[in-house]
């Protein structure tokens, strides 16, 4: 018999709540739970099945089932208007009218029990099992949910090694677990990196916090928000952004300026003792999530659309930061309110093309098509197919719990994202190139997110042998040089330089006009602070003497000179980079945002926008190649970081 | 009856399952096909249109070099249009209303070009399309090529009943609640067909549906054309998928009973969970040794080299929770028509970012795969429908021999109501 298995299973599922259960837990509630025993809405079927099906199936269909039920809501004994009411595992809903009841049709051919679900804003989801012959109307009561609890333990979401106990999220929901294990979320508040930058942050602004623990450490317990990083500890640290901070998020207040718990995710923390009898058999579980028929009391689900369209992550990508270098001053005609975007993912995407189309979780959770269930129902061939385990979900409905982005390298993101279009003529002993990149598929601009990221474009050309640049677009000098020299300054003395070094020149022509996003939008070229930077020419160093370089050749006239030294110091190379620039107040450009006075130019591309470079480069034959790469940058170099660059897409022509 | 194949394809019809019709051909001039077609209602559990009252509609016969001659009767009580899927004809006859008006009711259209390529091909409407073909109006269309050696053919026509009218959608592209019902040549599945023992059958398969995937398999599975004619070289995979508007054909070299499946395959990212579906049971009468495979005059093309360059690229974006489908960010018919050259060697690539995959049909062109996620394909791939999994990337080329405004979209067909098509322009010489 399965029967005593469910019920085993129930009870193992509970922190302690089914071992004495409440009105509230709606256990014994004839009118909301049911496990199977006859309810008022009729006598039992043939009852649980004696064997386990391999797959589920549908409802007796030897009963006489009506083709739909009169459902009735009531919410703290009150009719419950305008609450969704659906069958488990369909997807057909009907809302209730003034009175609190709807008509909602059955759907026999659905497989496993046939559940009547309700569910409205302001309570935990119910459900009540139907069989022939339907009293109607099928009653189910619900009950408003209590405030938000900061006396509340976040709860441990587990991992694939350690998850042997329901006191685990990943005990039952094993593959969104693993996923989540290897997830960047996962790991926000070990990163290194993560942790690196907030001792240079506490170092250089003593006291402050930099609401960095809201996003990377949200599950501190107690007192959400304002916290520091290091006071996580145990799961705020080692499981960072996980299950129990992400499913108590009530609602997404867009409008607050405060990142994560301490702001923008107002979480709800359960507050309802789950045994009052026993005193401390802990809370009723309340948790957010994006499906209307989720009724287990294990759960205590609550439906919320934001973590269907995504604007969850709008707590933590989107966020403008205040200076928070102590003494420094930010240019108010700049910034008026005095904070300086930082990361802006959310609103590119709002204003992005794709915002009336796909939300965050289209690209960045794709559908699983091979989990039956949130909870892994084909992994449990025992759990009954209805209220208790679940539904066997249609393919595709469970969204994968990766995040996939930049750091994700095998999901291919970076390759999908931009498209890179080459032509080119050759005239008068030169090839000129012009060279169009283009943000194809990416839903906010690219790069997005943490500002030091960038992407370079790099153009080169050949006919046997490499040819010279001698005019176009050049790459900026935070794009790596040894040492940088301006107009005034003795370019011959380069300390620091080594034979086979190079010394790229370039001159200054005013300032693009680029497509703008955000506060730039509608400045003046000026203003957008992106200067045309052309390329002069190159020499290479033969030697170098007492600090003295000698060249190959005589330096080009210009304004600036790098001195560049292997493939990673790309200043002064011909092409274009795409990045927000934020600025220290000593004016050096791409340094992280905890030292950021301004924001010097951001043209990085929004979706669909494309911008396009020229480059000319003296050519030695008729049909010279032009190359174009398009490089991922995680941050720029000088932070002793050692990443590659990462090819994003290349086209030669 | 101008072709063997069509004697033999009769001579197969036993059992319970028969191929569709043959169109009857009015013309009798050797190298003209001449075909009567009449769109009309009808009262059906499954459809609601047919095409001479058939559910697949009657299949149109040529051989490569024929001109086809179709005249359209609109017995409907809606516009329609004829669209005539993997073949390249001149524009006005795709189809399409682009540019051009439907066939409105009580209204007749004749459509004529020459075929030039031999394979698997099908006919629906191009106009009111998702509701239009879910009620039943296909059918499929064969090219013979003059090196086709006779065999028995048996043609199965793919279709998931009643997507678009459905009270529960079956569609819902995740949410859908139930595993689609199968309809082969108009009947339900499992059905039943017959073969005798030590023969060899050619079979064509088409995925007629909306939204259904196939994926076909049954043991000894030999595939020897794809969506346009016969492969470089014969393969046995293990199951083969069969997204809407694909095509394919295999030989069956009959000896022991077996049955046909489709394995579970989700549009939201492939290889789903749940239980293969049986389509269709194939008996055997008598008893004899299975025969040696056909002659097929494979060729062993490799394919073409990919090339470090890009003519078009298309995005493909959207949601189920929005039903708003883009390609590069636009909906159709806003979209921005890209113009290339008459004759020129035009490379593209399609990039999935959705939470689906997309069949990705090109019109008026067929193409070759260059490579998928920045693999070649084994031997030479000419297609007109893609299917793209999710993150997927295909590269191909085409010529631009075919001038005029050709659609290029999903074949998903909620898909293109909801925005997933555009325009590539071919201009004129």
């Amino acid at each position: 018999m399965r029967w005593p298995l469910l019920l085993l299973g129930l009870l193992a599922c509970d922190d302690g709540t089914a071992s004495d259960p409440t009105p509230d837990a709606g256990q014994t509630d004839s009118a909301s739970f049911d496990m199977g025993a006859p309810t008022d809405a009729g006598p039992p079927d043939a009852g649980p099945r004696d064997s386990a099906p391999d797959a589920p199936v549908g409802p007796d269909a030897s009963l006489e089932w009506p083709t739909e039920v009169e459902v009735l809501v009531l919410v703290d004994g009150e009719p419950s208007a305008d609450t969704l009411v659906m069958q488990g595992g369909t997807q057909t809903t009907r809302r209730t009218d003034a009175r609190g009841t709807a008509t909602l049709p059955i759907d026999l051919e659905s497989p496993g029990q046939v559940w009547v679900v309700a569910s409205r804003p302001d309570a935990r989801i119910r459900a009540k099992r139907v069989r022939p012959p339907v009293a109607q109307p099928v009653v189910i009561e619900l009950s408003r949910f209590g405030p938000d609890n900061a006396d509340y333990f976040f709860s441990d979401p587990g991992t694939p090694e350690r998850r042997q106990t329901t006191a685990q999220c990943g005990h039952c929901h094993q593959t969104i677990n693993d996923d989540w294990h290897r997830s960047p979320h996962r790991s926000s508040a070990t990163n290194p990196r993560v942790r690196e930058i907030y001792g240079a942050l506490k170092a250089a602004a003593p006291g402050e916090t930099g609401g960095c623990a809201d996003c990377h450490a949200p599950g501190i317990n107690g007192r959400l928000g304002g916290r520091d990083l290091d006071e996580a500890e145990g799961l705020a640290l080692e499981a960072g952004v996980h299950c129990d901070v992400c499913h108590r998020v009530e609602r997404v207040d867009l409008e607050s300026t405060a990142p994560g718990v301490a702001g923008r995710l107002v979480l709800h923390r359960p507050s309802e003792m789950a045994s009052p009898s026993l005193g401390a058999g802990g809370f009723l579980p309340i948790t957010f999530g994006p499906s209307h028929d989720s009724p287990n009391p294990r759960m205590g689900s609550v439906q919320r659309d934001h973590f269907r369209d995504g604007r969850i992550c709008a707590g933590c990508h989107e966020y403008d930061q205040p200076v928070l270098v102590p003494g420094a001053v930010v240019d108010r005609d700049r910034w008026p309110d005095g904070r300086l975007p930082v990361h802006s993912t959310y609103s590119e995407w709002k204003a992005g093309v794709l915002a009336d189309s796909a939300g965050c979780p289209d690209c960045h959770m794709p559908p699983d098509p091979s989990v039956a269930n949130g909870a892994d129902l084909q992994r449990f061939p025992l759990a009954d197919v209805g209220l208790p385990g679940g539904w066997y979900r249609p393919p595709g409905s469970v969204r994968r719990h990766q995040w996939v982005g930049p750091t994700a390298r095998w999901s291919r993101m970076l390759e999908l994202a931009a498209a890179v279009f080459v032509r080119s003529e050759v005239r008068d002993g030169r090839v000129h190139a012009e060279v169009t990149v283009r943000n194809v598929a990416a839903g906010h601009a690219i790069p997005t997110g943490e500002p030091l990221r960038s992407m370079l474009l790099v153009v080169d050309a050949r006919c046997d042998a490499p040819l010279p640049a001698v005019g176009g677009d050049a790459l900026p000098g935070w794009a790596g040089a040894v040492a940088e020299k301006g107009a005034g300054e003795d370019w011959s003395r380069w300390p620091d330089a080594q034979p086979g070094d190079r010394v790229r020149v370039v001159r200054r022509e005013g300032w693009h006009d680029y497509p703008a996003f955000g506060a730039f939008d509608g400045r003046s070229p000026e203003a957008k602070g992106l200067p045309v930077t052309r390329i002069t020419g190159e020499a290479t160093v033969v030697a170098v003497e007492e600090g003295v370089a000698r060249f190959s050749g005589p330096l080009p006239e210009g304004e600036t000179a790098w001195l560049v030294r292997g493939e990673g110091a790309r200043a002064g190379a011909p092409g274009f980079a795409f990045a927000r620039v934020m600025t220290d107040r000593g004016g050096r450009a791409m340094v992280p945002h905890y030292l950021a006075t301004d924001v010097r130019s951001d043209n990085r591309l929004m979706p669909q926008a494309a911008w396009t470079s020229s480059h000319v480069f003296a050519t030695t034959c008729a049909e010279p190649e032009i190359r174009a790469r398009l490089l991922y940058r995680a941050a720029p170099p000088g932070l002793g970081w050692p990443d590659d660059d990462v090819l994003m897409v290349e086209a030669r022509r | 009856m101008k072709y063997v194949a069509l004697l033999l394809c009769a001579a197969v019809a036993h059992g319970q399952l028969a191929s569709p019709p043959d169109a009857e051909d009015t013309e009798p001039a050797p190298d003209v096909v001449s075909v009567q077609l009449r769109a009309a209602v009808q009262q059906g559990d499954d459809f609601r249109y047919a095409y001479n009252g058939l559910n697949p509609g009657p299949v149109i016969r040529a051989r490569v070099g024929d001109t086809l001659v179709v005249t359209l009767t609109n017995g409907l009580d809606a516009p329609t249009t004829l669209h005539w899927h993997g073949l390249a004809v001149p524009w006005e006859m795709d189809g399409v209303t682009w540019m051009a008006e439907p066939v409105g009711p009580g209204e007749e259209r004749v459509y004529t070009f020459p075929v030039q390529r031999p394979g698997t091909f099908w006919y629906h409407p191009h106009f009111d399309t998702e509701r239009q073909v879910d009620a039943g109006l296909y059918g499929m269309l064969i090219v013979e090529g003059p090196a086709d050696p006779p065999a028995p053919e048996l043609l199965l026509v793919f279709d998931t009943a009643a997507e678009h009218q459905d009270p529960f959608p079956r569609h819902g592209h995740g949410r859908a609640t139930r595993a689609p019902r199968w309809l082969v040549n108009g009947q339900p599945t499992p059905a039943t067909w017959s073969g005798d023992a030590g023969e060899n059958n050619r079979v064509r398969v088409l995925n007629a549906s909306n939204v259904g995937y196939l994926a076909v398999e049954w043991p000894g599975l030999y595939q020897i054309a794809g969506k346009q004619g016969l492969l470089p070289a014969p393969r046995s995979p293990e199951r083969v998928v069969l997204a809407p508007g694909q095509r394919a054909e295999f030989e069956w070299r009959l000896a022991e009973r077996f049955t046909v499946s489709t394995a579970p395959y989700s549009l939201n990212g492939g290889a789903a969970h749940g239980e293969p579906l049986p389509l269709l049971d194939v008996e055997i009468d008598g008893e004899a040794p299975a025969p040696e495979a056909l002659a097929w005059p494979f060729d062993g093309t490799a394919p073409s080299a990919d090339v470090p360059h890009t003519d078009l690229l298309y995005a493909l974006a959207g949601s189920d929770r929005t039903g708003d489908w883009r390609i590069n960010g636009e909906r159709f018919p806003d979209v921005t028509v890209h113009e290339v050259d008459h004759g020129a060697e035009v490379v593209f690539e399609v990039r999935n970012l959705s939470p689906t995959e997309h069949p990705f049909h090109l019109h008026g062109h067929h193409f070759e795969v260059l490579s998928v996620n920045g693999e070649p394909p084994r031997d030479r791939t000419i297609a007109d429908t893609w299917n793209l999994r999710i993150r997927d990337t295909l590269r191909a080329r085409f010529i631009a021999d075919n001038p005029g405004d050709w659609m290029a979209h999903c074949h998903l067909l909620p898909h293109v109501g909801e925005g997933m098509m555009t325009v590539v322009r071919v201009r004129a010489p």
